[in-house]
């Protein structure tokens, strides 16, 4: 009887505990936060504008799929490296269905974080440490961003809906349209324009460095005007007809005043930067090679207007490294771009090719294809007995390109691209091997070591730099007035910078738009811009369809095999009509049938 | 003769016995008592040696019943008679002091009906012959006798009964029994429990031993099927639940259940995809699936607690039963829509202690190592694919010579690395010793079991540490149950798993990576001077350089699972019937992991130099042993308290169940605060059953509960079931003759799903506060102030997942249980289902990840499931059984809240979850002509050549892209599962075989050593498979299975479509053993009751359409592959 009395008081104990706990399921997370509460505090408020930043693209990361397709898809440059979506691109193998890098999702996603900051940043209570100063500060940063964003979409996708509040999701989304391209670009200059006024003119303390100055906000207004001026966008015939579903037409009809504009924005922004200390890099010794090429790698350097903070990234390294410094030898500039590089002596080396694809040299230019020199190049650039290809080339072709013969880092004796080479196709494991027998030079840091044990430096990526600017205002002030003095004043101040004599006097506007273009080609290389200018050129049919060169990989069995130094079709790419415009993906286009699709797709 | 005592407690039995010597006739009833009675009555004889052979007695004209009492209490002496001649006998009247006991007995019976015998302490008191006997008439005598069972162990408490008297015996706990024989003529019937009933003529014989056979018939009318909660007698179950038997399972050696199930019960779908030793477990479903993102796995109970089932050992299962409908899952409410799986482990029986050891050893050979070509063929290849594009040759024929001839294999090796890096065969053993026995109060059951798989990674003789690898596991429970009163019953239980296991530095999915990535032709094994080989670019090492130069890593994984239960029976107390019982349980989980890893220098091996030294370039340099560790640790604590009904009136029967419980889980090594918050459960359950006459069935069952991960207010639901069931068989106008049973049920119900998927608490809009994109700030990049982003935007009506399942089902029995078969045929919509919304747009600014959850989302399922089971034992006790079980299930989806496609093949609606999407393919190309006649594929890539993919142009716009893209074949878990096989047993022989198979599923032969030269010429390994069945320029292409090779990625043949995409459909041999059961007699002499030897097979035979790999596999590549095995083991018990 005890036994039962005692079980049944374990019994009832038993009940008393289950019964008595009545909030056991109420176990909800209590220690997140709101959003409410995320702006009711200034240290919260500024961890959520460090995610706006975080959206901004990484675009030094070339392969892997990541952001930047841009290079690859160029004509001055073959990454061998076939699941990365520039190959796909190259090949016209791609649809609404394969944009494997998706832009709209990303800079969509980084708009409602930018709206939500500005839309709340207000709230944040002000204090000793957090000024109104340092409110409009951030909220200007937040509001660049915003035009940012909108800008990288505007660059690919042409007419997009705009992102200028957040949406609750009872919120009606198929009243989400593709707004006028004209609209888009207004929008992102007003964008500028309001930012520009919240902005410091130049970052000066330290642990500032990676922040939106003013410089960003102005150039990017006179980029996105430069665009809008441009033949793609600027009364393009192609899409007259291009309307959305309601009729709306989404291009607008050619104006020649948009020329101006651009030219005036840029202008404003090299005024406005150079007054706040900004200039073109130079570097301490002057030396024309080292001018051009430090200033990819000295970071913050006087000429960046703005950039974005990679930390010890590696990959522009490791991809561009050579096979015998253990890297993935994935960043292949094309022969089509080395022939561009001028001699020193200002002069083109190859003005054209035959119907063969040989080489029509400038006798003038002292170019030539045969032979290999005896002595070494100066400044211990390149080893005696490299290809006469590569003597006498401007010094940015020495400061973007590694080429055989080429000294670089630990590799004194040359590097070695013909297939034998310690650096060639012959060594590879794998399918990692230079494509074209060139390895891009430009942007690697020469103090980097890859393997056997990693030594990274601190990176960054410019999006802007005065240099561009000086050229965007030469191509638009060329466009809307001819050749005058400015033209030249700001095309010959790049020149100078690596050592080369100012451009011929004289030249008509065409020639002058030919001249613009071939130095934006080359001093802009390898910077995400090329693909973008054939595009607003409307040159990508011609440029970007068909056959890219690079040297004989296959073949080489020495310094001076010349089976190695001949020109061979590397990859036909396909460029149609369709292309200049991104497609919305189709699981985009699905939801929102509204969306219209891009021409071609 | 049957005996009813009347019996209160311990005392009134010693008087009634030891007192009385009296035995009452009357009705029976509980053979437990009886064998408790006679128990005690050879206690008593042993302690009653110190009793006088003299007697003193004084009575007059007394019963002979009082006087026998009385000479009982002095001498000690038992008497043994029927009590009912005791009627006409003559009284007595006796005065005698400390006489001897004879003497006295020979005066109390002269003159009665009766004579005596005394056999040992017992006093046998047997009628005379009638007078009308013949003169020379025999007199009755006593048999001794004993009964057994089939495998020679006493029975006690077998019931002995003198055909056509009142006579009869019970047997005592050596299974021995007396009883009084009147003539040759008599006959017996020998009764027991669950045995089938014996008739015998035990002639003149004074002594017999008789065996018993198991009544597997009657077995079954008794047999109990677990279900949730309970248990409940097989013939009255109306659910969906099936059951294994153990033995069957324990045929396939392996050291996870979930691959020995598969195909061997109804209801059950099972895919293994890998044989990594502790990693090797699969995947499980109960009747398919019906969800799109939600948890698709079974609920799991060991002993009623939600534990693994893969490191519960085989043999301390004693049962294992799978509930399928909502009848037998509504108990578990918002966790039972996936089905539910029951297992219980073994229990302490009343007996003497047994002892058992099960030793088993088997060798392992893996199947199916993915097959590659060599290097001369891997030449060919480049040097193809160089020349389908116009490019110049990849190699010379110089150097496709030296591949050839190996003349130089370092610089032109030729590796196979299957073989260099993996072994062919490698061993397990598991070994297991228990201990079962106890008595009356007490019973317990205790097992300690130890397997040892090794692994199939060769090693490094010159590397000091192991790299291949290991797991070894010890196992540990002890089931003890306690009557602490008579009404009190109490159950502790502990089971302890201590796993330990060994891998290389680099995971299996790594080194099978490099065994794809890798080609013949690489490098060799090692460099001429010893040193490691690689080359630049992502060949830095060989797969056996991955799997026995980087490190190891050791796993240690412990587990503790206890419970203690109470079961009080209120029957005398309350109401008959009613029993109250508690639970409690807490199991802990702990794992650590040590990694040490490592990375060899390693170097590029480039030949001789003019002087004919060997030249190197360094790759990459070494970096020394390093250290670290991980660990995972979680807890569960559970409390159950329930109250149980069960008292039959006349032909209704009543049963009812009513429980309340609560789970609390906490992992206590969450990375992040929320998921440290516990997981939490609580709710009731209740069930009502009625049956009428066991004709008519009648069945309620609902759950109430509800978790954490709701919001307040929407946290509880009610799960509703009912069920009938028809025994057509119990009514009078049924002739039993060929069916011998048929029952008809019928289901109706809803179940949920808590495991909906997706994060934990989705009411909550959430901040995540250290947002994995981030941004440096500061000239340094070194300056972070911390990155905060929306996690996810809440949705405050999130709830769980309901299934409402519909099911019929017909037992039917045919020939005395002979044949059995059970159908049961299911319909479910589980709806509710939590998806991300779907038709948000991406430009209103909701990326993927933080888009709410919505419970949108509806799938049907269904299908049959059934079992077909033949047995039967012959005369000369040959015994044969067959068995054969299938099952099929087949989803669609109703609504997954996907857009709208404005292709109707597009539209994901009306589609099998899962299933397959891409292009259709109808061919290769022949040539240029076929390729310009086709509709234009140069979306998918620029140039189109002979031998590339035709695809089907599904919307006929002549241009082949996204929009010809559809739904195709099966998904890759099975549809349809199915097993078969049978035992023979004759004398001390059996042998087994049995095959399980899946049909109605595909699988994609595609990847890195299929699609060749993803990444280039020279890239990749290529499988023969492809080499040998491609499209060849120039050759006869007519048989060509895979499309021609390029010198990079083929965008238009390397994407998902229907020529990659093979029958899934497999039959194996999955099982088949012989053993042989050592003669008892022999055995016994040496103390041993009972060895039986076995040999068997896992694994042994496939028959399927892949032939390239595993076909349960999840993608056509190499994986750590299964294991065949044959396993030699021995089962003595003591």
């Amino acid at each position: 009887m005890k036994a039962t009395i005692n079980s049944l008081v374990l019994l009832l104990l038993i009940m008393t505990v289950v019964s008595c706990r009545k909030d056991f399921l109420d176990k909800a997370p209590d220690d997140d936060l709101t959003i409410e509460q995320v702006f009711a505090n200034r240290d919260y408020a500024s961890n959520f504008l460090t995610n706006v930043y975080a959206q901004m693209p990484q675009e030094a990361i070339w392969p892997d799929n990541a952001q930047n397709p841009y290079h690859g898809a160029a004509d001055e440059l073959k990454q061998y490296y076939p699941i990365s979506f520039c190959n796909s691109m190259t090949s016209g193998a791609w649809d609404a269905n394969s944009t494997v890098i998706n832009p709209w999702a990303r800079n969509f996603g980084g708009l409602r974080k930018a709206n939500i900051f500005i839309e709340n940043i207000d709230k944040v209570p002000l204090d000793q440490l957090y000024t109104q100063a340092a409110r409009s500060r951030q909220k200007g940063e937040a509001i660049f961003l915003r035009a940012f964003f909108h800008f990288l979409m505007v660059r690919v996708y042409g007419p997009i809906p705009i992102a200028d509040s957040t949406l609750t999701l009872d919120a009606d989304f198929k009243a989400l349209r593709r707004q006028p391209l004209e609209k888009c670009v207004n929008y992102i200059v007003s964008q500028c324009d309001q930012a520009a006024a919240l902005l410091p003119a130049r970052i000066t303390e330290g642990t500032e460095y990676g922040r939106v100055p003013r410089s960003a906000a102005l150039a990017l207004k006179a980029r996105v005007l430069l665009y809008m001026a441009s033949p793609l966008f600027n009364g393009n015939p192609d899409y007259t007809g291009f309307k959305d579903n309601e009729g709306n037409r989404l291009f607008p009809d050619y104006q020649a005043s948009r020329w101006q504009v651009a030219a005036d924005a840029a202008k404003s922004c090299i005024d406005q930067t150079e007054a706040a200390g900004y200039g073109l890099y130079t570097a301490a010794n002057n030396d024309p090679v080292r001018n051009y090429q430090e200033l990819f790698y000295v970071n913050n350097n006087k000429e960046v207007l703005f950039a974005y903070n990679e930390g010890n990234y590696d990959g522009l390294d490791v991809y561009s490294e050579p096979l015998s410094l253990s890297g993935f030898s994935l960043n292949a500039p094309t022969q089509d771009i080395v022939d561009q590089y001028e001699m020193a002596n200002g002069l083109r080396p190859i003005t054209g090719y035959t119907a063969d694809h040989s080489p029509i040299i400038n006798p003038l230019s002292g170019y030539t294809e045969t032979g290999f020199t005896d002595v070494a190049g100066p400044n211990n650039l390149y080893v005696a007995g490299t290809s006469n290809m590569y003597v006498n080339r401007e010094p940015r072709f020495y400061a973007s390109i590694n080429y055989s013969g080429a000294v670089w880092k630990t590799r004194t004796g040359g590097l070695e691209f013909w297939f034998k080479g310690a650096d060639g196709k012959g060594v590879a494991g794998g399918g990692n091997y230079s494509a074209t027998g060139y390895m891009l030079k430009k942007l690697s840091d020469p103090n980097f070591v890859w393997r056997p044990v990693e030594k990274t430096t601190l990176r960054t990526w410019i999006f802007f730099r005065l240099g561009e600017q000086y050229l965007n205002y030469a191509e638009a002030l060329n466009e809307a007035q001819g050749p005058v003095p400015d033209v030249y004043k700001y095309i010959n101040l790049i020149r100078a910078r690596s050592g080369l004599p100012g451009l011929p006097a004289g030249l008509s506007k065409e020639e002058m738009r030919e001249r613009v273009h071939h130095e934006r080609q080359i001093e802009l290389a390898f910077e995400s811009q090329r693909y973008f200018d054939n595009h607003r050129w409307k040159m990508s049919e011609t440029i970007d369809n068909g056959n890219i060169y690079g040297l004989s990989i296959f073949l080489g069995q020495s310094k001076t095999d010349p089976a190695f130094f001949k020109r061979v079709p590397v990859e036909r790419r396909v460029f149609q009509k369709k292309h200049y415009l991104w497609p919305m993906l189709k699981t985009e286009t699905d939801k929102n049938p509204n969306l219209v699709q891009n021409p071609g797709w | 003769m049957n005996f009813t005592i009347h019996r209160k407690d311990p005392l009134r039995l010693y008087k009634l016995i030891a007192g009385n010597c009296l035995i009452n006739h009357s009705k029976v009833s509980r053979v437990m008592k009886l064998t408790a009675l006679l128990l005690t009555a050879i206690c008593l004889q042993s302690s009653a040696i110190g009793y006088s052979q003299q007697v003193t007695l004084s009575e007059k004209n007394a019963p002979l019943k009082k006087v026998l009492q009385q000479i009982s209490k002095q001498s000690g002496y038992t008497f043994f008679y029927d009590a009912r001649y005791f009627n006409d006998t003559r009284r007595i009247s006796l005065e005698v002091t400390n006489t001897p006991l004879e003497k006295v007995l020979t005066e109390c019976f002269s003159g009665q009906p009766f004579t005596y015998e005394v056999l040992d302490r017992t006093i046998i008191v047997k009628r005379r012959p009638e007078k009308n006997d013949n003169s020379g008439a025999v007199l009755s005598w006593v048999l001794s006798g004993k009964v057994t069972n089939e495998k020679d162990e006493v029975l006690p408490g077998a019931t002995i009964k003198v055909l056509g008297t009142s006579k009869g015996a019970v047997t005592d706990v050596f299974g021995k029994f007396l009883v009084e024989i009147g003539n040759e003529n008599d006959s017996l019937s020998v009764t027991f429990i669950g045995y089938k009933t014996q008739v015998i003529h035990p002639g003149a014989a004074k002594t017999i031993t008789i065996k018993l056979f198991p009544d597997l018939e009657n077995q079954k009318l008794n047999d109990v099927v677990i279900v949730g909660f309970g248990k409940q007698k097989k013939v009255s179950v109306t659910g969906a639940v099936s059951t294994v038997k153990i033995s069957e399972v324990q045929q396939s050696a392996t050291a996870s259940l979930s691959n020995a199930i598969g195909g061997r019960l109804p209801g059950i779908i099972t895919r293994q995809s890998s044989g990594e030793p502790g990693y090797d477990a699969a995947s499980v479903f109960i009747r398919g699936f019906s969800t799109i993102n939600g948890s698709r796995t079974p609920l799991i109970l060991v002993d009623g607690i939600e534990r693994d089932m893969n490191n519960i050992n085989v043999q301390e299962i004693e049962s294992f039963s799978v509930l399928k409908d909502a009848s037998a899952t509504a108990v578990y409410g918002i966790r039972g829509a996936n089905g539910v799986i029951l297992i219980n482990t073994k229990r302490g029986v009343e007996g003497r202690p047994k002892v058992s050891f099960r030793t088993e050893t088997a060798r392992l050979t893996a199947l199916r190592l993915p097959e590659y070509i060599n290097s001369y063929e891997y030449g060919l290849l480049c040097n193809e694919a160089m020349a389908n594009v116009g490019k110049p040759a990849f190699f010379t024929q110089e150097e496709l010579q030296k591949f050839k001839d190996q003349s130089d294999p370092y610089l032109y090796p030729d590796v196979d690395w299957i073989n260099t890096t993996l072994k062919k065969n490698t061993y397990q053993t598991i070994n297991n010793l228990s201990l079962v026995g106890g008595n009356q109060t007490f019973r317990y059951f205790t097992n300690v079991g130890f397997t040892l798989v090794d692994g199939i990674y060769r090693e490094d003789p010159t590397v000091p540490y192991k790299t291949n690898s290991s797991m070894k596991r010890y196992n540990f429970r002890s089931n003890v149950d306690v009557n602490i009163t008579k009404n009190l019953k109490m159950d502790l239980s502990l089971g302890g798993i201590i796993q330990n296991s060994n891998y290389p530095g680099a995971s299996a999915g790594a080194i099978f990576e490099y065994l794809r990535w890798t080609p013949n032709n690489a490098f060799p094994v090692k460099n001429p001077n010893g040193s490691v080989p690689a080359k630049n670019g992502f060949l830095n090492r060989s797969p056996y350089v991955v799997s026995t130069q980087t490190g190891y890593e050791k796993q240690f994984r412990n587990n503790i699972q206890s419970s203690l239960g109470t079961t009080w029976d209120l029957s005398s107390l309350v109401t008959q019937g009613l029993s109250l019982r508690g639970l409690f349980a807490y199991d802990f989980y702990n794992f650590m992991r040590n990694t040490r890893s490592k990375v060899p220098a390693t170097f590029q091996y480039l030949g001789k130099d003019a002087n004919g030294v060997d030249k190197y370039q360094p790759i990459g340099g070494e970096q020394a042993l390093s250290y670290g560790t991980g660990y995972d640790a979680n807890r569960a604590s559970y409390l159950e308290l329930s109250a149980n009904y069960d008292r039959a009136f006349g032909k209704h029967r009543v049963g009812g169940l009513l429980l309340g419980n609560r789970r609390e889980y906490v992992n206590l090594s969450a990375g992040n605060s929320i998921g440290n918050i516990p997981f939490r459960r609580q709710g009731l359950a209740s069930r009502v059953t009625y049956d009428y006459d066991s004709r008519y069935l009648l069945e309620f069952n609902g759950g109430y509960n509800g978790s954490e991960n709701f919001p307040k207010g929407k946290r509880y639901g009610f799960f509703p079931s009912g069920a009938v069931g028809w025994v057509v068989s119990n009514e009078d106008f049924w002739s039993r003759n060929v069916v011998s049973s048929l029952k008809l049920r019928g289901s109706y119900g809803k179940v949920g799903n808590d495991q909906i998927g997706g994060d934990r608490f989705l009411f909550q809009s959430t901040i995540n506060k250290n947002a994995p994109a981030s941004y440096l700030f500061g000239e340094n990049q070194t300056y972070q102030t911390g990155t905060f982003q929306e996690s996810l935007i809440g949705n405050p009506n999130v709830t769980w997942e309901v299934a409402t399942k519909a099911n019929v089902g017909v037992d039917l029995e045919l020939l005395n249980g002979k044949i059995t078969l059970t159908v049961d045929a299911f319909k479910e919509r589980r709806s509710g289902i939590l998806i991300r919304r779907g038709q948000i747009p991406i430009s209103a600014g909701y990326p993927g990840d933080i888009i709410p959850y919505a419970n949108l989302g509806v799938v049907n399922n269904k299908g049959m499931d059934g079992s077909l089971e033949i047995k039967n034992r012959t005369k000369s006790g040959f015994y044969y059984s067959f068995q054969a079980n299938f099952t099929y299930a087949h989803n669609i989806i109703i609504e997954d809240d996907s857009p709208l496609r404005p292709l109707a093949y597009q539209n994901s609606r009306g589609q099998s979850i899962d299933r397959p999407y891409g292009y259709e393919a109808i061919g290769l190309f022949k040539d240029q002509e076929d390729i310009d006649k086709s509709p234009s594929q140069t979306t998918l890539q620029a140039i189109i050549r002979p031998g590339d993919i035709k695809y089907k142009d599904l919307n006929g716009d002549g241009v082949i892209n996204a929009n010809d893209q559809t739904y195709f074949g099966f998904p890759r878990n099975p549809e349809l599962m199915f097993g078969f096989g049978g035992t023979v047993a004759w004398k001390g022989i059996d042998m087994s075989i049995f095959f399980t198979g899946a049909a109605r599923t595909n699988l994609f032969l595609q990847g890195r050593s299929t699609f060749a030269f993803l990444d280039g010429v020279d890239s990749y390994n290529v499988m023969r498979e492809y080499y040998d069945n491609r499209w060849k320029p120039g050759a006869d292409n007519t048989n060509a299975k895979y499309p021609s090779v390029i010198d990079l990625k083929s965008t238009n043949n390397y994407i998902t479509n229907t020529l990659y995409m093979k029958n899934g459909n497999y039959l194996r041999l999955k099982s088949a053993e012989i053993g042989y059961s050592f003669n008892q007699a022999l055995m016994k002499r040496i103390g041993i009751a009972s060895i039986r030897a076995f040999v068997n097979g896992t694994n042994l035979a496939i028959w399927d359409h892949i032939k390239v790999v595993n076909p349960e596999n999840d993608n056509g590549e190499g994986t750590y592959p299964l294991q065949s095995s044959i396993n030699i083991g021995a089962q003595v018990n003591f």
